[in-house]
């Protein structure tokens, strides 16, 4: 039945090379691991599976394909907004990516082997938000950037160009949206615990309920632009297309958008504090 | 040390530990015994923080788990050998656990070394029989060489080689001082490992004691005499306070406390009676484990206790463990 069938170790305890005495204390006593050391294991559980690798791979090119055809097949105009289109879908993935680092740890187990090795449990869940949080601005920023770069290569007419200050935002701000999305999904992901439940939770979120608010007749609009993933897009959008010229509307949309992710991960803080693991 | 006071856990209604109250000693294998869905796991949860007590408390060394500044090097446990991503490898599991408790990367490969897996060491633990997890949770129970060790059904599932690898390791554990927990629904297996033995069923203790004096108080089943002369000794028995069970055509089963052979055979002899056999019948340690627990066992088939399915066991499902 068994297939362990190793010639037997050994090994035991006392053989160990250092034996702890119960009685005796340690020498040095240990102190409580900081947030680096969080940090550490964090970034070694990522990218130690190959989920996120692939998550990456796909939020990369997806967006440099569309970035490409879109580009090519534009006729008179083409603007950046649009050139960068597939970053909706690179949004999604990263989303996926973010969601699945906290609840598979939840669908394997490893949430206790890691709360059991850090007992401050808000430590371990606004370290693991950062870690990633950080993997997801990179991928916004290499994304944008790179689907920027392929679209100016197909873009023989030269009508794309970083000129203004909203160009550039344009570009550049998909990595500090991605990391606020990355945020929402840690806590959702932290409060739903469970990866089939979390990631369709999330998708269907960012990509169907906050459109249908539109479809409510009198306060649709005025709801549409308060929800945190609209503002994300408007962050980094176009102010010709959306419409948002006002500088600070467009702050106003990464507040909103930096509130809500904070503020869930707020409770998904409190809620993990107080749940058994 | 572990030490629990009125340690109690409940999941709405349903009381899943119950005004536990011990003490593990170092320096030796305590067993922690009780039918599947009496309570263990719940309660070595509780010892590591994971889930929060009802009432009452449990410290590791005086300490409260999430008063521990490093918990690793103060206890290791494994709870769970399942409880490893199956992507990653042997390797990086423990790294990401040496990580957190600031231990240093090569004491990975010691401990890989120590349990034998250094071989597989780059493998997916997704792919590792349940011998290797059960090995690779033991590496991540002794990464931080703890002073107290916990063991959850460590031998479920493993070999036979597997199963006295485990004992030995404890055994060895426990002789350098550490204090070593390790629970198990299998009586058999404590009597072989443990030297202390802290009983539960329905998470309430049922015994607290040494190994040898449970099995002492749990393995004597009575005394099978057959006579001829029933008539004559067997009021004499009842007079001394025992009880009698037919047992076959002239053979009765005689029960009362600490009944020995000689004290029937005194009896007997006292009223001139004939003896045809007389004789000590031991229960199985599982006949006896189920007669201490019998009350204790939250659903039972016409008496015989079923540990494997029981109501407590779904109802902590429910309760999402």
């Amino acid at each position: 039945m068994s297939t362990d069938t190793r010639t037997e170790p050994a090994v035991h305890a006392s053989e160990d090379p250092q034996p702890a005495a119960a009685a005796v204390p340690p020498s040095s006593p240990p102190r409580r691991p900081g947030a680096l050391s969080v940090f550490r294991s964090e970034w070694i559980k990522l990218r130690s599976t190959r989920s996120p690798w692939w998550c990456m791979l796909v939020a990369l090119v997806v967006p440099m394909t569309f970035g490409a055809l879109i580009t090519a097949d534009s006729g008179e105009e083409i603007a950046i907004f649009f050139s960068l289109a597939g970053m909706q879908f690179a949004a999604a993935v990263v989303l996926v990516l973010a969601a699945l680092a906290v609840t598979g740890e939840y669908r394997y187990g490893t949430i206790r082997t890691t709360l059991q090795a850090q007992p401050s449990r808000a430590r371990v869940l606004w370290t693991k938000a950062a870690v990633i949080a950080g993997v997801a601005f990179l991928i916004g920023e290499l994304a944008a950037f790179a689907t920027y770069g392929v679209s100016k290569f197909f873009d023989t007419a030269g009508r794309l160009a970083l000129r203004t200050a909203d160009d550039w935002r344009m570009v550049a701000g998909y990595g500090v949206v991605y990391a606020l999305l990355a945020v929402i999904a840690v806590a959702v992901g932290s409060l739903v615990r469970h990866p089939a439940g979390a990631v369709p939770l999330l998708l269907i979120w960012a990509l169907a309920v906050e459109n249908l608010v539109l479809l409510i007749p009198s306060v649709g609009a005025d709801i549409y632009r308060l929800l945190p993933f609209v503002n994300g897009t408007l962050f980094a959008g176009d102010p010709m297309i959306t419409g948002v010229t006002d500088p600070l509307s467009t702050l106003g949309s990464l507040g909103l958008l930096a509130g809500v992710a904070f503020g869930l991960l707020g409770v998904a803080t409190a809620v993990l504090k107080r749940r058994d693991a | 040390m572990i030490e629990a006071r009125s340690l109690t856990k409940k999941y709405g209604q349903l009381t899943a530990v119950d005004a536990l109250t011990f003490s593990v000693e170092p320096g030796v294998v305590t067993g922690f015994l009780g039918p599947n869905g009496a309570g263990k796991s719940t309660t070595m949860r509780m010892i590591l923080g994971l889930d929060r007590p009802t009432s009452g408390w449990v410290t590791i060394g005086g300490r409260r788990y999430a008063e521990l500044d490093n918990p690793l090097p103060t206890i290791g446990a494994l709870l769970d050998a399942k409880w490893v991503h199956p992507n990653r490898s042997a390797r990086n599991h423990l790294a990401a656990m040496a990580a957190l408790a600031e231990l240093p990367e090569r004491r990975v490969d010691e401990v890989l070394e120590m349990v034998g897996l250094s071989a597989v060491a780059n493998k997916r633990a997704g792919a590792f029989s349940l011998g290797m997890s059960q090995r690779l949770g033991i590496a991540g129970a002794l990464l931080g060489d703890p002073d107290v060790l916990m063991f959850d059904e460590p031998v479920n599932g493993l070999d036979p080689e597997g199963i006295v690898w485990i004992r030995t390791l404890m055994q060895g554990l426990a002789r350098d001082g550490r204090t070593v927990l390790v629970s198990s629904h299998l009586l058999s297996e404590m009597a072989l490992t443990a030297t202390h033995l802290i009983v539960i069923g329905r998470g309430a203790l049922i015994s607290d004691c040494s190994t040898q004096a449970f099995l002492d108080q749990a393995v004597t089943a009575g005394v099978v005499l057959r006579t001829p002369d029933s008539s004559l000794v067997l009021p004499q028995l009842r007079s001394a306070g025992l009880e009698v069970h037919d047992d076959g055509p002239d053979t009765y089963l005689i029960t009362g406390a600490a009944i020995t052979t000689d004290q029937v055979g005194y009896l007997a002899a006292g009223v001139g009676a004939i003896i045809h056999e007389l004789s000590l019948r031991r229960a199985s340690l599982e006949e006896a484990f189920m007669e201490l627990t019998a009350d204790a066992v939250q659903y039972s088939a016409s008496g015989v206790p079923d540990g494997a399915t029981s109501d407590h066991e779904f109802a902590l499902a429910a309760a999402g463990k």
